[in-house]
């Protein structure tokens, strides 16, 4: 069972008050009244002994009045019921063997009064005294009315006193309950909502006394609960925070990492591209340089196989000739002599083509460069797009707007890797068929490249995260969403600045600015 | 030798022992012209006391005492005075008229008249 502090309280105070009560009521009064006999006792003892030595000195004194003036001396108190002179005489039995003692009356007051009768209602004392002359006894008798009567008035003023204390220890129970049940219950409701987080709480208590200082205390303990919880928010903040930067630390890292593997890779397959740029130049510079001779050759040999036939014809001899002239129309010269020189401009476009190849080939393996080199941007636009010319060239038209620019310092191989991403995604971008916009210019210092499509277009919840690593819209498989990280990477590395111009169904534009002159070296 | 004195008004000038003890045990309480009788005597300490207390109650001192203390609280008779001094007791006797005591000094004062018992004055 439960007991409130309220009831504890009222059951001490009771208990208090009713233990007085009974102390007041039967104890006290029990004790008062026994004192009280006790006293009037001794008091009744006093006067006989007053009587009884003023008589003893009358009597020594020989002087009977002074008797009657000692007795007299009680003669007045209201509570006088007798007063007695007794005579003790031992008498003896006639063979001397035993003895009885004898009280003989000689005065009492009242005259009537039996002196020797005691009842409940008189209390009785004797005061012997011995003189010279006799043996004797002063008896006095005084009536116990005032005892009964200061009875009376000691168990009313008990009866009084308990009402009081009785009246005062329900003032002090209700007083007691307000003073320290209820701030004990507004204490425990406050703490009841701090538990439940309202931090706002506070008990007011001025009393200055215990609770008070524990009101004082507990308002303490909820200001630094609530700095401390403060405090602990912040920290958390702060750790999220960190945490978030851990998270990019770990981001950046992990694109560190991915740029280092692609740089690599890029090495490689720039050490490669190098070296099969360097094996293949030798051989189709053998079939550019060769070409114009052996078509040179040929015109040597057309013109001779001219000169014979104007021979034959002016001399009549195409009879002897008979045979060479059905050789001609059997291997249709004419024919043979157009597809010589078209297969020679086809050897000769081919031989173009695979140079300009190589040649981007070698443009675009110069990654494993780790010094700013002077490059002329146009020209690695232009050696990305022939890498890229096979995934474009039916269907995606270049618009090139190149400007006058001046070369820039980068790292060439990584700033074409740029534009291979770019480009890339660009012509990604276009589904069907479309249009790549090439636009560069030179701004002061800057020396700006557009490159612009007509594609999809992307949405700004897509815009704004396709910098970061691991994006991708593409299909799973065919993107590794890193190519713009990266090239976002290269282009702060180069000082420069990387912008996206985007909207859905209106294409994708990307502006990348880069200095003319690199303050310092990465 | 102890002398009788009485005040002038009262006792008579001559009396039997008999007469005397009577008067001195409170027996005899007026005088025969109606004048109260008031006893004194030296006290029993004094040798006057002893010898009057001997020769008159044939009781000792004490014996006097409570014997007047009984007689005198039972009503039946006042107390006698007990002097110091004779002439204490000579003043009293002078001046209450039908007063009687018992000295063994009396200075032969006017006022007072000495009691014969007996024949003889003193005894």
């Amino acid at each position: 069972m439960r007991i409130t502090l309220k009831t504890k309280i009222w059951f001490t105070v009771i208990t208090i008050v009713l233990m007085f009560s009974f102390f007041s009521l039967f104890y006290f009064p029990a004790q008062q009244e026994k004192y009280l006999l006790n006293n009037y006792n001794n008091e009744v003892q006093n006067l006989a002994n007053t009587i009884s030595l003023g008589v003893r000195i009358a009597l020594t004194e020989e002087n009977f009045e002074g008797v009657q003036t000692a007795m007299s001396f009680v003669k007045d108190d209201p509570r006088l019921q007798f007063v007695s002179l007794l005579m003790t005489d031992t008498i003896w039995s006639s063979d001397h063997q035993r003895f009885s003692i004898k009280d003989s009356l000689l005065k009492t007051f009242p005259e009537k009064t039996e002196s020797l009768i005691s009842s409940e209602s008189v209390i009785r004392k004797r005061s012997p005294f011995t003189t010279e002359m006799m043996s004797g006894a002063i008896e006095l008798g005084l009536t116990t009315d005032q005892i009964s009567i200061g009875k009376k008035e000691i168990r009313l003023t008990s009866m009084l006193v308990s009402g009081v204390f009785l009246v005062i220890g329900i003032i002090i129970g209700f007083w007691l309950a307000r003073n320290i049940s209820v701030p004990v219950l507004a204490l425990r409701d406050a703490a009841n909502k701090v538990g439940d987080g309202d931090l706002t709480q506070r008990v007011i208590n001025d009393s200055g006394d215990e609770i008070g200082e524990l009101a004082t205390a507990f308002n303490k303990m909820v200001v630094d609960l609530g700095k401390a919880r403060e405090e602990l928010r912040h920290a958390n903040l702060s750790l999220a925070s960190t945490n978030d930067a851990l998270h990019a630390t770990v981001a950046d890292l992990q694109a560190a990492q991915e740029q280092l593997v692609q740089a690599e890779k890029m090495a490689s397959l720039g050490q490669l591209t190098a070296g099969i740029a360097h094996e293949i130049n030798n051989p189709i510079n053998f079939v550019t340089a060769n070409i114009q001779p052996l078509k040179d050759d040929l015109d040597d040999i057309l013109k001779i196989i001219g000169s014979y036939e104007k021979v034959v014809r002016e001399k009549g001899m195409e009879k002897e000739f008979l045979e060479v002239e059905q050789f001609k129309q059997d291997a249709q010269i004419d024919f043979t002599m157009r597809e010589v020189n078209d297969l020679l401009k086809g050897i000769e476009d081919g031989a173009m083509r695979t140079s300009e190849i190589v040649k981007g080939l070698r443009n675009f393996s110069r990654l494993d460069q780790n010094v700013f080199l002077k490059a002329n941007l146009n020209e690695s636009l232009e050696s990305t797009l022939t890498l890229l010319h096979s995934s474009f060239k039916n269907r995606i038209q270049i618009v090139k707007d190149f400007g006058k620019i001046e070369e820039v310092e980068c790292f060439p191989g990584k700033i074409n890797q740029v534009f291979m991403n770019i480009l890339s995604n660009a012509i990604q971008a276009i589904p069907g068929e479309g249009t790549v916009f090439i636009r560069t210019r030179q701004e002061g210092n800057l020396v700006k490249v557009s490159i612009k499509d007509t594609g999809a277009g992307m949405s700004e919840v897509v815009r704004k995260k396709i910098f970061d690593p691991f994006f991708t819209t593409k299909d799973v498989g065919k993107g590794t969403g890193l190519g713009l990280s990266i090239s976002f990477g290269i282009i702060q590395k180069h000082h420069g600045e990387i912008e996206v111009f985007s909207n859905p169904g209106e294409g994708t534009e990307f502006v990348i600015s880069l200095p003319v002159k690199q303050e310092s070296e990465v | 030798m102890i002398t009788v004195i009485s005040h002038t008004k009262g006792a008579p000038s001559e009396m039997k022992m008999a007469e005397l003890r009577s008067v001195m045990k409170g027996e005899r309480q007026r005088w025969s012209d109606g004048t109260k009788v008031h006893i004194a005597l030296m006290k029993t300490t004094t040798p006057a006391g002893q010898s009057a207390c001997q020769k008159v109650y044939n009781m000792s001192g004490d014996r006097v005492k409570r014997f007047w203390l009984e007689l005198s609280f039972a009503g039946n008779a006042d107390p006698p005075t007990f002097c110091n001094t004779a002439a204490e007791l000579e003043s009293f006797v002078l001046q209450n008229p039908g007063a009687i005591g018992i000295t063994d000094n009396f200075s032969g004062n006017d006022g007072i008249k000495i009691t014969e018992i007996d024949g003889q004055k003193s005894f």
